[in-house]
Parts: C-alpha cells; sequence; structure tokens
C-alpha cells in the first residue's frame, strides 16, 4: 500500500484516536483479578530481585542509564572547567586522562546503548501489540549484569586505580607493560556490560520477529521496530566481536598470551581493526534507534503518514549493512595502504546518501502539515539541525587527505558530539518529553521543555562549534591542556560557558520529569493523537499491557478508517479472544508468523524468579575473580554461572503440564507448546549461534591477520602440524554433528527409538573430538605464550572444544530426558532436539574453517 | 490535547523558532568568519607553509564550500517545509518518494562522486615521492628522538630541514603508539612500535613550525611537542656543520663550567642522557649534546633559558608530572654549574 493511498483512508484528525479504536473494539473490559494477579509481581524486596516483566526491566535499564548519563555529564562538566583557560592547573594530568576515559566509556556503554536498550524493552512490546518481551529473565539477567558491570567500573574509583587509556584502549599502552589494574576494571566491566548487550539484543530481535500483533507484516511494521531490531542484529555481531577482543585483551594481560605483543609476533593494529569493527557499527547502534525515535514522532506531529516509509526502510537496512565496512576509517593515519584506505573512504561516503534519505524523509512528512512545535518536536528540529551539520563534517572526515589532518583534534571531537548528542541524545530526550506521559500517566511540563530544549541547544552549539575551529588552530584531542601561544583561550572559554548551559538544560529536564511524576496534567491514554499500538492502553500501561491482544491492518492502526475496513482485512478475532483476559496462572502472549505476522501459537513466558539474579551475580563474580587474580573464584563462579544456567533451561514438567492441559487457544487453533519456527527457542538458538559464530569469525580474522603481517609462518621454532590426528577429530565432529541432525529427524517424526539410538552417535563422536584434538594441541609445537601462532591456534581450539562441549551437552542431556519423556513432553523434547541439531550444524559449519585454519592455515600460501 | 485551540499558536511558535534558527546560522557565519581571521598561528592547518598541508586546506575550502551549501539548502528546505502551510495541510504531504529519492539520494550521490575524486587525486599526489635525506624519528613517553643517519646527527625534539625540499620521514615508536603531526606541513602519520611508517613533508617557506603527538600516549601526552625548523639551504648546511658530535678537546670556558660537567656525572644524569664526545651514553632520555641551542625544554613545555632549565633539573615532575625524568637534589651552587655546563653545548 502506497503512503498516498493510505493518507486516503485517513479520516481527519480529530475524528481518530483511541476512542474510534475502542469503539471499533469493545474489549476493553475489566481485566479479572486472577488475571492481574497472574501477571503481579510479589511484593517488597522478593518482588524487587525476582522482578523479570518488561516493564520495570526497561525502567530500570532506562532509570541507571541516566544516573550513568548524569555523571559522564558531570566529568564532561571537569574536563571543560579544566580546558577553559590555556595552562590551567585545576587537575592534575592523571585526573584528566581519568576523566576522558571514564566519560567517553561512560556515555557510550554505560548511557546510549543501555538506554535505548531499555527503552525498546520497554516500548516494543506495546508498539508491536504483545504482552512482554521474548525472554523475560533474560532482560532481567542482563540489567543485573549491566548493573554490576557498571558498578565494578565505578569501583576503580573506590580503589584509586582508574582507568586512563581512553575509550578505544588502544595497545600497547593497555597491555600490562603499560598500565596497571586500572585497565582491567575497564575490560571487566566493559565485558560484562558487553555480555548485557548482547542479551538485549537477542531480546529485541526475538521479539520483534516473533511477538508483533497479528496482521502487523514486516510492511506494516512501526519504524521504531525496524530501526531495533538493524540496532539488535548489528548488537549480536559488533558486541560479539569487541567481547572476543576484549577477551584476546584481557588473556594478554593476565595469562601472558600474545596477540598484542609485537615482541612475539602479536600485533598493535589488530586491536586497532577489532576495536574499530566493533566501534564504527556502535555508532549506528546508537543512532539508528534514534532515527526511528524521529520516525515516530514525525508522522504525529505533522497529523500524517510517514512519506517514503520503504525508502527509509531501506535506508536503515543500508546503514546497517554499510556500517560493518567502515572501520578503517578511523585509522587512516595509521600507515595502512592507500587502496585500503580509498575503498573505505567510497563506503564512508555511501552511508550519506542512507542518512539523506532520511532526513529528506522527514521533511517531505513535515512539508506543509504546519506542525505544533511542542517540545518532542522542538528536539526532533534540533536533531535535524544538528544531524545534518555532524553528517556534513562526517563526510568531511571520509576524505583522507582531509582527515589525516583533522584526525585526533577537536574537529573530530566536535563532529562526533554533533553526530551522537545532534543525533542520539536529541532525540532521546524527545522520546522522553514523548513517552514518558505514558510511563507515568502524566505530562511533563511545556514550559519547562521548552527552555530545557533552547538551554540544550544553544549550549550546544557554543560548545561543540568553536571545537571544530580549535581543531583548525591545531588543539589536539585527549589534551589536559594546552599552550598559551596556540590561542585557543577565547574559543575554549565559549565552549565550557556552552557546556555549563547544556548542564544547566539537563537539570531542567530532570526537574520536569520528577515534578510532573506529581504534579503533571494526566495524558490519558493518547495525548497525542497518535498513531501506534501503544497509545491505545491506559497511561501508565497496565502489567500485562495488553487484555486483549490487538490487531493492525495499516502502518498506522489508530488511524485507520473503521468504516474503511475491506472483506480482505482480517482482525484475527478468534486467536484475540482466545487470549482476551487468559491465560490464568500462567502467562502468555500470543506468537505470531515472522514474516507476515499470522497467530501462529501461545507462548508461556516465565513468571518471577530469582533465576537471573543468581546467574548474574555468578557470571558477574567470574570477572570480578579475574579483575582480582582469584582465578580459582573465578573458575568456581564460572561453573556455577554455567549451573544455574543449566537450571534456568530446563523445561519444569508441572509447567509443561499445566500449559498441555489449558484450553487457551485451543479452539483457535493456535500451537500451545510451540516448535521450530513458531517457537522463541529456535529463533533465540539461531540468534545465539549468530552471536557465537561472529566471535569465531572475530577469531579466524585475528589468526589470518596474524599470518598475513608475519614473517614467518608458523611462527617461531614450530612447524605446521601433521593432519591424521587433526583430520580424525574434526571428520569426527562432522559425523557426529551429522547423526544428531539425523537424530533430530527421526524424533521429529515420531521415530523416538531411532532417533535415541542415531543420537548416541554425536555424543560418543563429540567425546571423540574433544579428545583427539587437545590431545593434538601439543603437536603445534608452540605454547599460547611463546608467540602470537601459539596463542592464536590455543584460543581457537579452546573455542572450538567448548562449543562442541556445549553441543555434546546438550545431545547427552536430550538423551536423558527421551526415555522418561511421557507423551505430554513429546513437544518439548523435540523442540531440544531442534535446538541441538541446531548447534551441531553450527558446529560442522565452523569445525571445517577450524580445520582448515588451524590445519592448512600453515601450509597454504 | 492538540485541539484547534493550540494550533493558533502554531505560527507564532514556528516563527519563534525561526529566529532560533537563524540565530544559530548566524552564529555558524560568525564562527566561519573567526576561521578567516585566525590563520595566522604556528599550528594551524589552515595556515600552510608546505605543499601537502597546502593541498589539504584547498581541498578542505572546497569540502566547505560544498557542505556550507548542502547544509543551508537542506535548513532552507525544512524551514520553508515547516513554516509553509499548504492548503492541503490536512492530509497526504505534496511531496513524495521522488522528491525524497532526487534530493536524497540522487543528488547527493553526485555531490558524493565528485568528493571521492577529489579525495583521490589529493591522495595520489600525496604518495611517496622522491626524498633528499630520511631523518629517523622515534617517538617516546613523552619525547622526541630525531637522527640523520645521512649526516650522523643525533638530536631530540628539534627537526631541522631544509627549504623547498622533499624530506623523508621513517616513523616508529620506542614504547607506545604515538602520531606524528606538524599541521603546517602535512598531516599526521602514526608511529607504531616494531614497525616504520614512511611518510614526507617539505617546507617551502623558513620558519619555526610546531608539531605534537596526535595520538594518546599515556599521563603527559599534551605536553610532547616538537619543533620543526625549516631553513635556507645554506643555513641547513651549516647547522649541519655544527651539529658534529662535539670533541673531548672542547675546552671548558671556566671552572664553573668544568665542575658543571662533573656533576653531569657524579648524579648520573649520563645514564640516560648522553653528550657526543663524552663518556655520557645513555639513551633513555634526550640526546643533550646541543642541547645549549635547543628552542625549547622537556618537549615543547618550556623555553630554553637557564633559569628553566634549572627549574626543569630541579622539579622535573613539578614541572612536567608524570614524565619519567627523576628529581635530581643538588645544592644550589651545584645546579647552577650544571646549568652552565649544559648551556655550553651548543
Amino acid at each position: 500500500m502506497t503512503s498516498a493511498t493510505e493518507a486516503l483512508q485517513r479520516p481527519a484528525p480529530p475524528e481518530m484516536g483511541p476512542e474510534a479504536v475502542n469503539a471499533r473494539e469493545p474489549d476493553s473490559a475489566e481485566a479479572s483479578p486472577a488475571f492481574v494477579e497472574t501477571w503481579s509481581s510479589p511484593p517488597g524486596w522478593v518482588g524487587f530481585f525476582t522482578e523479570v516483566n518488561n516493564q520495570p526491566i526497561g525502567k530500570r535499564f532506562m532509570a541507571t542509564a541516566f544516573v550513568f548519563f548524569l555523571l559522564g555529564g558531570l566529568q564532561a562538566l571537569l574536563m571543560r572547567l579544566q580546558l577553559a583557560v590555556p595552562e590551567n592547573e585545576l587537575l592534575s594530568p592523571q585526573f584528566y586522562n581519568e576523566l576522558f576515559t571514564m566519560h567517553g566509556s561512560t556515555m557510550m556503554f554505560l548511557f546510549a546503548v543501555p538506554f535505548l536498550e531499555g527503552l525498546a524493552i520497554y516500548l516494543l512490546p506495546m508498539t508491536i501489540g504483545s504482552r512482554d518481551v521474548a525472554y523475560p529473565r533474560l532482560s532481567a539477567y542482563g540489567y543485573w549484569v549491566y548493573l554490576i558491570g557498571g558498578m565494578v567500573f565505578y569501583a576503580s574509583y573506590l580503589v584509586g586505580a582508574v582507568p586512563d587509556i581512553g575509550w578505544f584502549g588502544y595497545t600497547p599502552l593497555s597491555t600490562d607493560r603499560f598500565s596497571g589494574i586500572s585497565t582491567d576494571f575497564w575490560l571487566l566491566g566493559l565485558s560484562l556490560v558487553e555480555v548485557a548487550g548482547l542479551t538485549a539484543g537477542l531480546e529485541i530481535v526475538v521479539t520483534i520477529l516473533k511477538f508483533r500483533a497479528p496482521g502487523m507484516t514486516l510492511a506494516r511494521m512501526p519504524l521504531l521496530a525496524w530501526t531495533f531490531l538493524a540496532m539488535g542484529l548489528m548488537i549480536l555481531i559488533a558486541f560479539s566481536v569487541l567481547l572476543t577482543a576484549t577477551l584476546l585483551l584481557e588473556m594478554d594481560r593476565s595469562l601472558g598470551t600474545a596477540f598484542f605483543d609485537v615482541t612475539r609476533g602479536g600485533s598493535d593494529l589488530l586491536w586497532q581493526h577489532l576495536f574499530w569493527f566493533f566501534g564504527h557499527p556502535e555508532v549506528y547502534i546508537m543512532f539508528l534507534p534514534a532515527t526511528g525515535i524521529v520516525s515516530m514522532i514525525v508522522p504525529v506531529f505533522a497529523r500524517r503518514p510517514t512519506v517514503g516509509y520503504v525508502l527509509i526502510v531501506s535506508a536503515i537496512v543500508l546503514t546497517a549493512f554499510v556500517s560493518f565496512g567502515l572501520w578503517v576509517h578511523h585509522m587512516f593515519a595509521a600507515g595502512l595502504p592507500d587502496l585500503s584506505t580509498a575503498f573505505f573512504t567510497a563506503s564512508s561516503l555511501m552511508i550519506a546518501i542512507a542518512s539523506g534519505i532520511q532526513v529528506f524523509a522527514w521533511i517531505a512528512t513535515l512539508w506543509g502539515s504546519g506542525p505544533s512545535l511542542r517540545t518532542p518536536l522542538l528536539f526532533v528540529l534540533g536533531f535535524l539541525f544538528l544531524f545534518v551539520l555532524g553528517g556534513l563534517t562526517g563526510v568531511m572526515v571520509a576524505v583522507v587527505p582531509f582527515d589525516v589532518q583533522v584526525h585526533d583534534t577537536y574537529f573530530v571531537v566536535a563532529h562526533f558530539h554533533y553526530v551522537l548528542i545532534g543525533g542520539v541524545i536529541f532525540p532521546i530526550f524527545a522520546a522522553l518529553h514523548y513517552w514518558l506521559p505514558k510511563m507515568t500517566g502524566r505530562m511533563l511540563s511545556e514550559r519547562l521543555g521548552v527552555w530545557t530544549f533552547w538551554l540544550t541547544f544553544l549550549g550546544f552549539n557554543a560548545t561543540f562549534f568553536p571545537m571544530h575551529v580549535m581543531g583548525f588552530l591545531g588543539m589536539a584531542r585527549r589534551v589536559y591542556t594546552y599552550p598559551r601561544e596556540l590561542e585557543l583561550a577565547g574559543y575554549n572559554l565559549l565552549a565550557t560557558g556552552g557546556a555549563l548551559l547544556m548542564g544547566a538544560g539537563t537539570l531542567l529536564l530532570l526537574i520536569n520529569v520528577l515534578v510532573s511524576r506529581r504534579r503533571g496534567a494526566p495524558a490519558g491514554s493518547d495525548p497525542w493523537n497518535a498513531d501506534s499500538l501503544e497509545w491505545t492502553i491506559p497511561s501508565p500501561p497496565p502489567v500485562f499491557t495488553y487484555l486483549r491482544p490487538p490487531s493492525v491492518r495499516s502502518r498506522h492502526p489508530l488511524w485507520e478508517d473503521p468504516t474503511a475496513a475491506s472483506d480482505r482485512d482480517e482482525n484475527f478475532a478468534s486467536a484475540r479472544d482466545a487470549l482476551a483476559g487468559r491465560p490464568v496462572g500462567w502467562r502468555a502472549t500470543l506468537v505470531t508468523d515472522a514474516i507476515d505476522a499470522r497467530p501462529q501459537a501461545v507462548h508461556h513466558l516465565p513468571g518471577p524468579t530469582l533465576i537471573p539474579l543468581i546467574a548474574a551475580a555468578a557470571t558477574s563474580l567470574t570477572a570480578i575473580g579475574v579483575l582480582i587474580s582469584a582465578y580459582i573464584l573465578a573458575a568456581a563462579a564460572a561453573l556455577v554461572t554455567a549451573i544455574t544456567v543449566v537450571l534456568w533451561l530446563r523445561p519444569n514438567g508441572e509447567t509443561l503440564e499445566q500449559i498441555r492441559s489449558s484450553d487457551v487457544g485451543r479452539a483457535a487453533g493456535l500451537d500451545l507448546l510451540p516448535t521450530g519456527t513458531r517457537s522463541t527457542a529456535w529463533w533465540g538458538t539461531v540468534g545465539t549461534i549468530t552471536i557465537v559464530s561472529s566471535a569465531f569469525g572475530a577469531l579466524f580474522y585475528t589468526y589470518f591477520y596474524l599470518r598475513l603481517f608475519s614473517q614467518e609462518w608458523p611462527q617461531g621454532d614450530a612447524t605446521a602440524p601433521p593432519l591424521l590426528i587433526g583430520g580424525i577429530a574434526y571428520g569426527a565432529l562432522i559425523a557426529g554433528a551429522a547423526s544428531q541432525v539425523l537424530a533430530t529427524r527421526l524424533f521429529e517424526r515420531g521415530l523416538r527409538r531411532y532417533a535415541q539410538l542415531i543420537g548416541v552417535g554425536a555424543v560418543a563422536l563429540g567425546a571423540v573430538f574433544l579428545g583427539a584434538s587437545l590431545f593434538d594441541l601439543d603437536n603445534f609445537d608452540a605454547a599460547p605464550w611463546e608467540s602470537a601462532y601459539g596463542s592464536a591456534v590455543h584460543v581457537l581450539a579452546f573455542a572450538m572444544a567448548l562449543a562442541t562441549g556445549v553441543g555434546v551437552a546438550l545431545s547427552i542431556a536430550w538423551q536423558a530426558r527421551v526415555p522418561r519423556g511421557h507423551e505430554s513432553e513429546r513437544a518439548s523434547l523435540t523442540l531440544h532436539a531442534q535446538v541441538a541439531g541446531l548447534w551441531w550444524r553450527f558446529l560442522a559449519a565452523v569445525g571445517v574453517l577450524t580445520f582448515v585454519t588451524l590445519y592448512l592455515g600453515p601450509r597454504i600460501g | 490535547m492538540l485541539a484547534e485551540s493550540s494550533r493558533g499558536t502554531a505560527r507564532y511558535r514556528a516563527v519563534r523558532s525561526l529566529g532560533g534558527w537563524i540565530g544559530a546560522a548566524a552564529f555558524v557565519g560568525i564562527a566561519v568568519a573567526l576561521v578567516g581571521c585566525h590563520v595566522d598561528h604556528d599550528q594551524s592547518m589552515l595556515h600552510p607553509a608546505g605543499p601537502r598541508a597546502e593541498r589539504i586546506a584547498t581541498l578542505w575550502w572546497v569540502l566547505f564550500a560544498v557542505c556550507t551549501a548542502t547544509f543551508l539548502i537542506t535548513m532552507g528546505l525544512a524551514t520553508v517545509g515547516i513554516l509553509r502551510r499548504s492548503s492541503t495541510g490536512e492530509g497526504a504531504s505534496p511531496l513524495g518518494n521522488r522528491f525524497i529519492f532526487v534530493s536524497g539520494a540522487a543528488i547527493p550521490a553526485v555531490v558524493l562522486m565528485g568528493i571521492l575524486i577529489a579525495s583521490l587525486g589529493a591522495q595520489s599526489a600525496d604518495a611517496k615521492r622522491d626524498v633528499d635525506f630520511t631523518i629517523v624519528v622515534v617517538g617516546h613517553q613523552y619525547w622526541w628522538e630525531v637522527r640523520y643517519p645521512d649526516q650522523a646527527i643525533i638530536t631530540a625534539n628539534e627537526i631541522h630541514v631544509p627549504v623547498g625540499r622533499p624530506i623523508g620521514l621513517e616513523l616508529s615508536s620506542g614504547d607506545v603508539i604515538h602520531s606524528f603531526w606538524v599541521p603546517n606541513l602535512a598531516g599526521k602519520k602514526d608511529m607504531l612500535p616494531g614497525q616504520v611508517n614512511r611518510f614526507w613533508i617539505q617546507a617551502d617557506r623558513p620558519g619555526i613550525y610546531r608539531g605534537q603527538c596526535a595520538e594518546f600516549c599515556g599521563v603527559q601526552h599534551a605536553w610532547m611537542a616538537f619543533r620543526v625548523v625549516a631553513l635556507e639551504p645554506e643555513e641547513f648546511d651549516a647547522w649541519v656543520a655544527a651539529q658534529a658530535p662535539a670533541e673531548e678537546s672542547v675546552p671548558a670556558i671556566d671552572e664553573e663550567v668544568a665542575r658543571g660537567k662533573e656533576i653531569y656525572f657524579a648524579a648520573h644524569c649520563d645514564g640516560c642522557h648522553a653528550i657526543g664526545g663524552t663518556e655520557a651514553e645513555g639513551r633513555r632520555g634526550p640526546d643533550l649534546t646541543h642541547v645549549g641551542s635547543r628552542l625549547t625544554l622537556a618537549a615543547g613545555v618550556l623555553p630554553n633559558t637557564p633559569e628553566n632549565l634549572a627549574e626543569w633539573i630541579r622539579d622535573p615532575q613539578g614541572v612536567k608530572p608524570g614524565n619519567l625524568m627523576p628529581r635530581t637534589a643538588l645544592h644550589p651552587e651545584d645546579l647552577d654549574a650544571l646549568v652552565r655546563y649544559l648551556q655550553t653545548l651548543k
């Protein structure tokens, strides 16, 4: 459907809105007490620690992220005070270097991404018509890990060993030769936050793909969901690479491997490649959801559908892809060949086109609509101004000869703050003014909002515009002071003044948020005459979100004209009725097809549990153990983590029986215990495989990068490993994969006995692989601390063994369950077999690549 | 909430917002004007003194013109679009996919293609070329070791070059990553341990050009500066001749200087700092063979005066906190003698 015809179907604004929807769909009945009870958390502290519902978890993410935002802002203000005048001695150089390291790391890792993840966890289910996210316990786990990771980060201030190596942690400055435990705080705090990010990425992707309201095909999905989908997928790939890189660096530091030690054949540029392969997509991980926010607000204030929806979606997809081909533009001065830098110039320019499409789509949507300039739109317009400016300086720095002049100067500081504050924080502020009324039920003060906007906007420009000039005049980045003779004083003083204005703006926002909670005007369900589903439910929303699952027929469901509904439009009444105020006693939501959003199944969602907190504490303790060099503690905590995860994933027989015996959805033909692509477990496995594949990709990259730039390969006295044992090991792995895949097939067909018999092969052959491949490590003739080659082969082999161990454990657990499995567990066992099958397929694929790398890598070329 | 009543104020608000936009645009204009006025700095990339920086400055002004025009047109369109209430305000936008595609993708693609060509052109013009001779520059926390292999000169924190000649640089690092940057002459090039990055510079005007480390390298990254001194060819030759390692025969001018030299060894300065023609062969710190003729001390922190030199030796951690030079406790008289000795090393 084109946007023009959509617009024609839309009635004049005053008639649209929730009244029309409610009138059309008389399902706003009272929720039964038992249903409310089903969705409620226990009172008090127990409820607080066992919470898994998306609304409180999402709010916690956002609130915690906002606290870190205030800390990061405070650090920025301190830096600006130090830089206000030349050769200032207000702060010590060490303290200043700690400030900019913590500021960058905080804003990137502890504020922007977690805030957007929190927004997604809170808002996405409402916007796409679901009751919760796909893995409620996982989002709770992610939150706890994030919180503890952030606290580990800041605990460095308590022990007086604050990270001081910059948010990019370039080696060798970040190796143990040049930095102490402060860098471990940075690496391990970061690792935890990355783990949290990965869980949120998985959560977001599967929620969007499987929990959309019936009728919300991909082509009707709100643009916010498109951007979050892109964000989630990018997190799965990019964060995984960063996590791998930080683990490799931590291994160099604490176990003595040699990945980044040039004296033992490692490479400093390898760190830069891995870091920026994450670091550039990271920018778009933050920026894309921000554009999604803008795309939600613009049509509402223009009171008309988005123009160029398909073009915007294409731009989002293009941005997500191309963002992985840009990383070298952070390394133009590093001494790479001209040809490769030219390629990265071209791809960097390409991304400007994707942004251009979005900008002009918003302008087209607003064109002549006479929008009312209330706070959310003001922030969106401010975003437009700042982002276009920052985007254009981005085009400039993509030009290699120009970049090598302004790289690591204040010109770049100006550029990326225009893109990140203008392009991300302005939309986040817009989102706060726009969606907080939904969260709290109270409007923010418009007067304070307008003041916040102008203070922030003018303060921002006064702070960052002069920085372009400072860069030209020779002010380098990451300097705690600058010489008088460079005559930078005036610009710096202006920038400091502007920063104080921005600080005042932020303070005003905080006041507005706090005051409005008590005194704000009641918001009602739809204060903006908006178009998307979240505005049909009360503000604040009930904990179950939707009493009866909604359905949609267009991109702007609240603006649909009920009278224009054609016979072809379905409203999926039977599936939605099946879940109206039900089930009771267990939480559930509707699962729909990933593409055309037809109802498929009723999905059971877990209730309050301590498991996420325990798992998060154990995970964090693993990192803390490494941090304080208590490796036995770390190993024990890792073991506890693994056990907790097993308990977590173990299906609960009682619950299964409760679901199976329920009659919810049966009449509507919905699966109660879905398997395969109808289940979230299947999608979660695919997502996990994506994460792990990306980590293996980083390891393969590491191996071949080192090989490419090494004088000799294998390094040192090592010789190429003999093929025989390796061949046996990897042959066994592939045969094991074949037997598990076959066993899964047979079980799906009901051939339980044969499936079990064949499945034994996976366990046995997996064990053969583990034994043979680890035994064969001796034949590589290179200890992990001897050379980078030794490090690379050991880490790769151990990673392969670990992944295989997971596969073997999945198969053993399945074998153990099958004989005892009653008919009621059939679906659960099928799903288990499917998950094992997926995992073994992945093992076979990555096994071939690992074999080629380890055994043929030293021989080819 | 957005009923008719609030719409009445929409235009007023829009006008007020326009004021803000104009203010912001004026701000942009003023700031840009400031760039124009302030080109006469010794570390400004807009004040080029050599062909490489010249090319980049030209490229910048082209980029500036193109991007400013793009910015103004885009913001102009946005402003008009918001202020202008079309008769069809209630309904579909008069603009559709074609507008978005043409203005957001097609036109930018053409402009960006032009920028890409300009970029590649400037990049290839900058490619490696035949150089007169090569200087080895090694970055250290937080100073610059400078060697002239052809002329057998070792110095620190100052690079003397003849004007009008392309001079090769072999850049590397003795510890962490640094980056070589003299904006008046060229862009920057990183200096990595275990790797040599080749670079070249050329100064077309005699002068002193300030440079500094551009990759964060530790606590005193801010004060890791150096100077490029561009000399007329004959002056450069004279400088080279004067750099010949001083012979032991260099006479001590007076007793105090002779004592200063003794103190140099007694206080173990020689453990880190070499002085040509003497037994001082330490290499951890800058070579001091001609320290008396240097422009600055401590890699650009202080002008080279006897008072500053004394201050630097007395309290290096006060002058440049976190640098690797330890404090040396000396009698005031001994310090004076040491300073006098060092000042004679021209």
